[in-house]
């Protein structure tokens, strides 16, 4: 009986979102596939409903980054999930990183098989995601996306996104000066010193999320050309082997990555 | 110095005080500064009335779908159960402001709580959010335990399983609590909540 009641709650609390017509996340799945080439991109398309966020790669402060597993019947090879730039999204002491309206999730993809032209090729797709407003929404599908030539309009679609991909941090104009980590109570400052041309142009500085240790999003500091950031260690001995995240400099984003070992 | 320099600087002081005091945070190994919240019969609730105590702090909102699992699931609810029987005090706070969707008043809250067979010493309201950033808890749910010297000693997720799909899963929380009482320090002391946002109001 206890079980009944709390389904029913459940049901009123996680259905009064959709009572109200908000259906806030729609999914589908595109690519660019020339027709005959074994390696093309597949694209992951969240059509959000206004004012309604999925999250980056790195949710920040709450929220779940969307989660993409894919399989098929002909052998093939998926690279990581290609995250476009996000916007940050900030609520009181909250940070958060994410995406409004629309955004293709990319991932390079190769069938290791030469077999896959002869015939019909499906890709079946698990993605589960998080949207947020005011409130948040879990969602999960399985899609069967059967390969096809690509329209102008997907390929239009997949090169936009592709286009919105942070760049290399060669092409930012600065170089990395300086990198530290230094113990301070609990937790560790990361510094990381750059120069170059663009050194007073650093607006803001997105992480990567890191593994063993927590970063404080609201710790990060900018100032000429030097960046900090605390993280706390989840775990006793915890090492750092990466360290990465976007520059964000006039508005493009530049992709930092740094070996620490 | 007229009355007016003098006034005006202790004015400045008392403010620069007041925010400083704002921004400071509970760290891991401090101790714990005392607060105050209503629960929800409107009774004042003080961290020091649990003084000598084992303390569980756990940020909540019955709203969001990821305290709906760990109730559902029995992940929050068993451990509650097992350590409130043990002497431990287990207390939520919904820092969820008035003026948010998801705020329930108090007798909705207890109803929800009472039906998903929570286990709680005192379940405290925060509208203002005033306690939720001192701890600066993120996350709904979000955990944090006071050992019997009134120090921080855990920060972070109730488990490692934020999507709900692991068949093992680890209770951070409930290690720590096994740990605490069995005289042991807490091996794991950190680790990221998720969940969703807590619903501070904007300033």
């Amino acid at each position: 009986m206890r079980n009944l009641v709390f389904s029913l709650i459940m049901s009123i609390l996680t259905n009064s979102l959709f009572a109200k017509g908000e259906n806030p996340v729609k999914v589908d799945i595109l690519s660019d596939w020339d027709g005959v080439s074994e390696k093309f991109t597949l694209g992951v398309r969240f059509s959000i409903s206004p004012g309604w966020y999925v999250y980056w790669q790195n949710p920040g402060d709450a929220g779940l980054a969307p989660e993409i597993k894919l399989t098929s019947s002909t052998s093939l090879k998926t690279g990581e999930i290609l995250f476009p730039v996000p916007k940050k999204i900030v609520h009181e002491n909250i940070i958060s990183f994410g995406y409004y309206n629309e955004v293709v999730l990319l991932i390079p993809v190769q069938f290791d098989s030469k077999e896959f032209r002869k015939k019909r090729n499906v890709i079946k797709a698990q993605i589960n995601w998080l949207v947020c407003k005011e409130s948040c929404v879990p969602g999960k599908v399985t899609l069967e996306y059967v390969l096809k030539k690509a329209t102008p309009k997907e390929i239009s679609l997949i090169k936009k996104y592709k286009d919105m991909l942070p760049k290399k941090f060669e092409k930012s104009g600065l170089e990395v000066k300086n990198f530290s980590i230094d113990k301070k109570g609990n937790s560790r400052l990361i510094r990381i010193e750059l120069f170059g041309e663009n050194v007073k142009k650093i607006q803001d500085f997105y992480p990567y999320p890191l593994d063993k240790f927590l970063i404080d999003l609201n710790s990060i500091k900018l100032k000429d050309g030097r960046i900090e950031v605390m993280v706390t260690p989840t775990m006793a001995n915890a090492e750092m082997n990466f360290f990465g995240g976007l520059v964000v400099i006039n508005g493009e984003s530049y992709e930092l990555k740094i070996k620490t070992k | 110095m007229n009355i007016l320099n003098v006034v005006g600087f202790f004015m400045i002081a008392l403010m620069v005080s007041f925010l400083s005091g704002q921004d400071k945070k509970v760290e891991i190994g401090s101790v714990v500064p005392d607060f105050s919240l209503t629960d929800l019969s409107g009774k004042v609730v003080k961290l020091s009335d649990f003084k000598g105590k084992i303390v569980v702090l756990e940020w909540t909102n019955p709203n969001c779908p990821f305290v709906q699992r760990v109730y559902k699931e029995k992940i929050m609810s068993s451990v509650q159960k097992e350590f409130t029987q043990k002497g431990v005090v287990w207390i939520i706070i919904n820092s969820t402001n008035p003026k948010h969707r998801d705020y329930l008043e108090p007798k909705e809250l207890q109803k929800i709580y009472n039906e998903w067979g929570s286990s709680y010493t005192a379940y405290l309201v925060d509208p203002d959010g005033k306690v939720g950033k001192m701890f600066d808890a993120k996350t709904t749910p979000h955990m944090f335990i006071i050992n019997k010297d009134g120090k921080l000693v855990y920060n972070g997720a109730i488990d490692d399983d934020p999507r709900g799909e692991k068949r093992e899963k680890i209770n951070y929380v409930k290690n720590a609590l096994s740990e605490i009482l069995a005289g042991k320090p807490v091996s794991v002391s950190v680790t990221k909540p998720y969940g969703c946002s807590v619903k501070y109001a904007e300033q």
